[in-house]
C-alpha cells in the first residue's frame, strides 16, 4: 500500500473545482481563453498547456489550476483596467454588479438558465455520477432527459439490443396478422404480457417501467439541483452586497484597498459568510436534504434497472454479492466471539471486563 | 437591495475604499502572472520524494484484513514503559499525524521518549460494507491493543484517539477499561448535540445536515451506496467552504507557488486531503443515526454488539484536547464533557487553530505534543 492510494477518486473532486475556475474568474472579467462556463479540466485548452501531462497527483491538477488562473489574469487585468479607465472605481464595482444581476439584485428566475448556475450544476453532476459509479470522473455529466443520449445508456444498451432482437418476431407476426408492425406493437403491449413472461420476454416490460421511473427520478434530481443552485447563487449575490457594504464602511473609516487580489479575497470572505448562513438556514438545510433524497432516489432507480438487466443476463447482482459479504462478516464475528471465550478460558483467574451492558 | 438608486449610492460609497488605478492593476496582475509562471516551472521540477508524507521510520507489527498496525522506531534510547497507540478516524488517512518531518506530531512524541504505535485502517472495499463500529472497536482495535500489550510487555497501554478515532477509543475505554492506562482524546465529538446550545455560523454543518434528515433517509443513503465513496465524503467536506476552495485553487496560488516551503506544504496537504477512503456503510449508519441524530454516546445508550457503551466505566485519567477554531467538530461538541466520564482525573486543553491545524498548524504544534507528553509522563 503506498502512502497515497485513492488518487482516482480524488481526481473527480479536483475536476469539480477546475470546472468552476472559468466561471469564478469569468464573473470578474477574467475569462479563460477557450474555456466556456462549465468547461472541465479534461476538455479545456488550458489543461493542454499545463507543464506536462504526466505530472504526478496532485501536481498535475494544481498545474492546470495555475495555468487557467494565469491565463485569466491577463483578461482580468484588461477588463478591470478598462472599467476603471472609463468609470473609475465606481465603474468597476458597477460593472461587477451589472455582470451579476442575479447576484446583486435578487432575480432568482434568471438564475435557472444562467450559465453560472449551470456551471455549478454540471460539474457536480459529473462528480456525483462518478461517485455513484455511473461514469468515470473524466466523462461529461449525464445528459438531462429529452436532450439526447439518455443517462445510464451504457448500462441499458444490452436491453436495447435485446429489444432489437425481439423486433423480427414482431415483424413476422405482423405478416401473419395482416397488421402493421406499429399496430402490432400496441397489440403486443396489451396482450402479449402473459405470453412474453412465458417466453422470457418480461424483462423488456419491467425495464420499460423501470426506465420511466428512472426518467422521473432524473427530473426530480435536476429540480432539486436547480433549487440548491438557486440558493447558492442567491447567497453569492448577497455576498456581493455585503462586500459593497463592507467597502463602504472601510471608506468611512479611512481604510483603502490598493490590490485587486485583496479585493477578490475580501469578496470571497463575504460570499463565504453568506453561503454558510444560507446553507445552515432552514431553507438551506431543506434544499440540501431534498438534493440528498433526490440523488438517492435516482440511484435507487439506476440500481433497479441494473438489477433487471443482471437478472436477465443471469449475472450476480451487487445485492447478492453484498449478501455473501454480510454472511462472511457474520461468520467473522462468530469466530471473534469464540476466540474471545477461548482466550478467557485459557487465562485462568482473569475477570471478565466490567463494561458489559 | 432592490432599489437601483440605493444600490448606485452604495456602489459609489464602496468605491471610495478602492485605491486601484489602471496602471496599478496592470502592474499587480502582471507580477502575479510572472509569479505563477515561476511556480509552474517549480511544479514541473517536484519529485515524488518531495511529496512523500508520513515518512517516519516504522515497522508493520500486525495486519488483519485491510488494517495495519505500525510501531514507529523509537528515537529515545530507553522509551517510556507504557506505549501510546494512536487511533485515527475512518474518514481520512493516518498520514496527517506525520505529514511533514518538521511538523510531525508523531516525531515529537518519539522525541519525548514515547514508544508510539498507530493504526492504519486502510482502504475498506465493498466487502467491508457490513463492518460495524463494534467490529472496529471490539475487533480490530482490541486486537491491536493486545498486540501492543504483548510487544511492549505492558498489561495496559495509553490510547490516543483523533476525531472519529477518539469516539472509537472512548467506546473501547468504556468496554475494556482494564486495558487502558490513560485515555487522550483530540478534536473528538462527545456531545453530538452540543452545537444546539451554542450555534455557530460556519461550524457544525454536518451536525445540522444530519439532523435535517430522517432516520429513513440515512437508511436509504447506506442502502443505496453500501459504502460511502471517498470522493463523496471529500466533496462533502469541501462544500462546507465552497468559496474558499475557489480562491484556494486560483488567486491564492499566486502566493503559494512563489514560496518553496509553502508550495511543498500545500501540495502535501492537498495529497492528504484528497486521499479519502470509502467509509463502511454500517459504521456510517450508526455514526449518523446513533450519534449525530440520537446523541447516544453521552446518554450511555450506544449499543455495540451485545454491550452498551457506558461512559461512567471510563475511570482512567482522561485528557481532552479540542481546537478553538474547529468548524468540523464544533467546540461545543468537544468541551465541557468531563461530567459524562467516570474518572476523577479529567483535563481539558484548548489549542488554537482548526480541526486539522491541531496537528499541523505552527501554534498548535507548540502546545499539542508537549502537553500530551507532560500529561502522560505524570500518569505513566
Amino acid at each position: 500500500m503506498t502512502p497515497f492510494d485513492s488518487a482516482h477518486e480524488a481526481r473527480a473532486v479536483y475536476n469539480f473545482w477546475l470546472g468552476l475556475i472559468p466561471q469564478f474568474l469569468g464573473q470578474f472579467g477574467g475569462a479563460v481563453p477557450g474555456a466556456g462556463a462549465g468547461a472541465t479540466a479534461n476538455s479545456d485548452s488550458a489543461s493542454e498547456r499545463a507543464p506536462s501531462p504526466a505530472l504526478m497527483f496532485p501536481i498535475d491538477q494544481i498545474a492546470r489550476a495555475t495555468t487557467m488562473t494565469q491565463q485569466s489574469l491577463e483578461a482580468l487585468a484588461q477588463s478591470i483596467a478598462s472599467s476603471i479607465q472609463m468609470g473609475g472605481a465606481p465603474g468597476l464595482l458597477g460593472q461587477w454588479a451589472d455582470a451579476m444581476p442575479n447576484y446583486a439584485f435578487g432575480k432568482p428566475d434568471v438564475v435557472a438558465s444562467n450559465a453560472a448556475a449551470q456551471a455549478w450544476i454540471a460539474p457536480s453532476n459529473a462528480l456525483m455520477a462518478s461517485a455513484a459509479g455511473a461514469a468515470p470522473p473524466a466523462r461529461p455529466p449525464a445528459t438531462p432527459p429529452g436532450s439526447g443520449t439518455p443517462p445510464f445508456a451504457d448500462a441499458v444498451a444490452p436491453m436495447y439490443r435485446w429489444q432489437a432482437m425481439s423486433q423480427p418476431w414482431v415483424e413476422m407476426a405482423s405478416l401473419w396478422a395482416g397488421a402493421t408492425p406499429a399496430q402490432l406493437n400496441t397489440l403486443f403491449d396489451r396482450t402479449y404480457g402473459a405470453l412474453s413472461d412465458a417466453l422470457g420476454f418480461s424483462p423488456v416490460r419491467k425495464l420499460q417501467a423501470a426506465w420511466q421511473d428512472l426518467i422521473t427520478a432524473s427530473i426530480a434530481q435536476q429540480e432539486a439541483r436547480t433549487k440548491y443552485a438557486l440558493l447558492v447563487q442567491r447567497a453569492f449575490g448577497q455576498g456581493l452586497q455585503r462586500l459593497m457594504t463592507d467597502l463602504a464602511n472601510k471608506a468611512h473609516s479611512g481604510e483603502r484597498i490598493d490590490s485587486v487580489l485583496a479585493l477578490l479575497r475580501l469578496w470571497a470572505m463575504k460570499a463565504e459568510e453568506v453561503v454558510h448562513e444560507t446553507l445552515q438556514s432552514d431553507d438551506g438545510l431543506a434544499a440540501t436534504a431534498a438534493l440528498t433524497r433526490s440523488a438517492l432516489g435516482y440511484r435507487k432507480q439506476m440500481q433497479r434497472v441494473a438489477s433487471i438487466i443482471a437478472d436477465f443476463l443471469d449475472m450476480a447482482t451487487r445485492r447478492e454479492l453484498d449478501d455473501a459479504y454480510r454472511e462472511i462478516q457474520a461468520l467473522k464475528r462468530e469466530l471473534r466471539a469464540s476466540r474471545a471465550v477461548r482466550a478467557r478460558g485459557k487465562n485462568t483467574g482473569a475477570t471478565p471486563e466490567t463494561g458489559a451492558g | 437591495m432592490d432599489n437601483p438608486a440605493e444600490q448606485a449610492m452604495l456602489v459609489s460609497r464602496a468605491a471610495a475604499a478602492l485605491a486601484i488605478t489602471p496602471a496599478s492593476v496592470t502592474e499587480e496582475l502582471q507580477a502575479a502572472r510572472e509569479r505563477l509562471t515561476r511556480g509552474l516551472k517549480k511544479l514541473a521540477e517536484i519529485s515524488e520524494d518531495d511529496l512523500a508524507i508520513a515518512t517516519v521510520p516504522r515497522d508493520e507489527v500486525y495486519r488483519e484484513d485491510m488494517v495495519r498496525l505500525y510501531r514507529c522506531r523509537p528515537t529515545a534510547e530507553k522509551p517510556h514503559g507504557i506505549p501510546v497507540l494512536i487511533v485515527y478516524a475512518l474518514v481520512g488517512r493516518f498520514q496527517m499525524i506525520d505529514l511533514e518531518a518538521d511538523r510531525s506530531f508523531v516525531r515529537k512524541l518519539l522525541a519525548s521518549g514515547f514508544d508510539v504505535y498507530f493504526i492504519d485502517w486502510g482502504l475498506p472495499a465493498r466487502a467491508q460494507r457490513w463492518l460495524t463500529i463494534d467490529d472496529y472497536v471490539s475487533g480490530y482495535l482490541d486486537h491491536c491493543v493486545d498486540v501492543v500489550s504483548e510487544l511492549s510487555g505492558s498489561a495496559q497501554i495509553n490510547l490516543l484517539g483523533i476525531c472519529q478515532g477518539g469516539v472509537f477509543t472512548t467506546c473501547y475505554a468504556s468496554l475494556y477499561p482494564r486495558k487502558v492506562r490513560n485515555l487522550a482524546l483530540t478534536v473528538t465529538p462527545i456531545d453530538f448535540h452540543g452545537d444546539k446550545k451554542e450555534p455557530q455560523t460556519g461550524a457544525g454543518y454536518m451536525n445540522r445536515w444530519t439532523r435535517s434528515l430522517s432516520p429513513q433517509d440515512i437508511d436509504d443513503l447506506v442502502d443505496a451506496y453500501g459504502s460511502a465513496p471517498g470522493s463523496m465524503i471529500g466533496f462533502a467536506f469541501l462544500m462546507m467552504n465552497p468559496v474558499s476552495n475557489l480562491t484556494k485553487y486560483t488567486i491564492d496560488l499566486v502566493d503559494v507557488l512563489d514560496d518553496d516551503a509553502k508550495l511543498l506544504n500545500f501540495l502535501r496537504m492537498e495529497r492528504w486531503i484528497a486521499d479519502r477512503p470509502d467509509h463502511p456503510g454500517e459504521v456510517l449508519r450508526q455514526w449518523l443515526k446513533d450519534l449525530y441524530q440520537d446523541n447516544k454516546l453521552i446518554r450511555n445508550e450506544l449499543r455495540l454488539g451485545e454491550r452498551i457503551v457506558d461512559l461512567r466505566n471510563i475511570t482512567m485519567p482522561v485528557l481532552n484536547i479540542y481546537a478553538t477554531g474547529d468548524t468540523i467538530i464544533p467546540v461545543s461538541c468537544s468541551k465541557d464533557v468531563g461530567r459524562y466520564f467516570g474518572t476523577r482525573d479529567y483535563t481539558e486543553v484548548p489549542v488554537p487553530g482548526g480541526h486539522i491545524g491541531t496537528f499541523v498548524g505552527g501554534k498548535a504544534q507548540k502546545i499539542l505534543a508537549p502537553t500530551l507528553a507532560e500529561w502522560l509522563e505524570k500518569r505513566s
